[in-house]
């Protein structure tokens, strides 16, 4: 699927690019929300992960201005090194969450559950 | 004519009736000044015009372990601690001369001492009696040791109160070091597992690893490490701070040249946004030049992360009221004012009326050697967007600060 990841570090950025990609999937990356924004209404992504901390426009900033523009929307899932993940997400009625440190298992949980149905991988597949 | 007989047993009849009369009221008057004088919590004394005591109720004996018997006719200082004796009777002969119903000694401790000779505290209220005596004066006197103890009590809870909210300020202020710590540790420590996982699970995939991926996550890795190492590093010298261990060479320092310094290095260099500076040819502060040179660094990298690559960045130098003025503003665009505030919520609050924040522990750290320079460190949200952060220190150094600095 196409994902979208805005993330200023570039380090953490090109692992997930590259983590992803070993997984078959087409990974856009934005260093801030302003380009987040312009990645998302160019390349349509089926999912975003989004880091809150950014300079320029920052997580919240991006998710107000992401979900306030046509849609459709694609769901996003909250990156943060924040002690309580959870409250981050819920602060942006993010659809999910990936904590910091996350090992690249815990990333390819975190992305799975938004995989179309036509598309999805059979690994992470639920029963019939 | 006029019986003198009846006359004189008229007249004898009228005094006789007078005399018993006014011996009634007096006695009555008496009787009721006498249980005025029981009924008083305080003890009451009564002396005349040479010291003498002429008159005292049942609290008077109670208090000062002396009988009635005993007390009456004694010189009043009898009460009184013996090494305050002579200073009483000049004042008790100089009231005589200005008699007025006032409080004694006030602003002084006065003390009372009982016929064992133990003292206590007391409180002392003078008034003036015009009898046919001549004039008396009635001294009330109080027990206070009760309300002097609770006094104590009270001071003493007042004092724990304020060590227990000291070291709630100083836990408190550690949890939030632990917090940023870990926050500002997670990035590298999930950069260097992944990078390292990613080559892993190309292995195993494929048997081998590309060379030139293998490249790009070495240096991924290397990177990593050297980003945790300055953490480490950092927060040793939080800790060191903290500790109280760090000891600043403080020195005449040209902040203007420091500046320029830290402007030179910033960015590793070579940023290609503007870096403008307004400043004096030359403000010498006393500071640590290493240390603040530091701050200094901190502060500009904080405002680059912040700054899109063609913004500016301005720097000031100046001195007000005996103390140097470093700020550093930036424009980063996008943040709102509201929103920039959150986002120092995340790490850490100089104090709740000015977050300070953003880079973490490079700021933390700078907020820190700011303020062993006896300085302050503040974060200022503009009005047209943007963020400064002010660095105020006293242009030379005061009494040297020997207690470690508590964030």
């Amino acid at each position: 699927m196409r994902i979208l990841v805005i993330e200023d570090d570039e380090a953490i950025a090109e692992l997930i690019e590259l983590a992803l990609g070993q997984e078959g999937h087409e990974v856009t990356v934005a260093a801030d929300g302003e380009r987040g924004l312009a990645a998302a209404d160019q390349r349509h992504p089926d999912l975003i992960l989004l880091d809150m901390l950014m300079p320029v426009l920052d997580g919240w900033s991006f998710a107000a201005r992401y979900r306030g523009s046509p849609g459709p929307h694609a769901p996003i899932v909250v990156m943060t090194a924040a002690a309580d993940a959870m409250q981050r997400a819920a602060e942006i009625s993010a659809h999910g969450v990936l904590a910091k440190p996350f090992t690249l298992d815990e990333l390819h949980n975190a992305v799975s559950p938004y995989e179309p149905a036509d598309r999805q991988d059979p690994s992470s597949a639920r029963g019939p | 004519m006029t019986p003198p007989a009846v006359d004189e047993r008229q007249r004898t009849v009228d005094d006789f009736g007078t005399s018993r009369l006014l011996g009634h009221v007096r006695g009555s008057i008496e009787r009721t000044f006498r249980e005025l004088l029981e009924a008083t919590p305080d003890a009451m004394v009564i002396v005349d015009q040479n010291g003498e005591i002429v008159l005292l109720n049942a609290q008077t004996e109670r208090l000062f372990g002396w009988s009635r018997e005993e007390l009456l006719g004694r010189p009043v200082e009898v009460l009184i601690p013996a090494r305050y004796t002579a200073h009483h009777r000049a004042h008790r002969a100089s009231y005589f001369t200005d008699p007025r119903a006032r409080p004694m000694g006030v602003g002084l401790e006065l003390w009372g001492r009982r016929k064992d000779g133990s003292e206590f505290p007391v409180e002392i209220s003078l008034g003036p009696l015009d009898t046919e005596r001549g004039m008396l004066v009635m001294s009330a006197i109080r027990d206070v040791s009760e309300r002097r103890r609770a006094d104590e009590r009270a001071q003493l809870l007042i004092r724990e109160r304020a060590a227990r909210s000291a070291l709630e300020e100083a836990l408190r202020a550690r949890d939030e070091f632990l917090a940023v710590a870990a926050h500002e540790l997670k990035t590298p420590v999930t950069g260097l597992a992944g990078f390292i996982e990613l080559l892993l699970r190309e292995m195993e995939r494929t048997g081998a690893v590309d060379p030139q991926r293998l490249r790009q996550a070495l240096g991924r890795i290397g990177e990593q490490s050297r980003k945790l190492s300055t953490l480490v590093t950092q927060l040793l010298d939080l800790s060191r701070i903290q500790g109280g261990q760090l000891r600043l060479e403080a020195s005449p320092t040209d902040l203007v040249a420091l500046a320029r310094q830290a402007i030179a290095a910033a960015g590793g260099g070579a940023t290609p946004r503007s870096i403008e500076l307004e400043a004096p040819s030359a403000l010498t502060a006393e500071v640590d030049p290493q240390r603040f040179g530091q701050v200094l660094t901190s502060l500009l990298d904080n405002a680059l992360k912040y700054t899109p690559p063609d913004g500016h960045i301005e720097v000031s130098v100046a001195s007000q009221d005996m103390h140097a003025l470093v700020t550093v503003t930036d424009h980063g665009g996008g943040i709102a004012g509201g929103q920039r505030d959150r986002l120092f919520d995340e790490f850490y609050r100089v104090d709740p009326r000015a977050p300070v924040g953003g880079t973490g522990l490079a700021l933390l750290v700078s907020r820190q050697i700011v303020a062993q320079h006896a300085g302050t460190l503040v974060a200022e949200v503009p009005s047209e967007g943007g963020m400064r952060l002010v660095v105020r220190v006293p242009i030379a150094r005061g009494a040297p600060r020997t207690e470690a600095v508590t964030p």
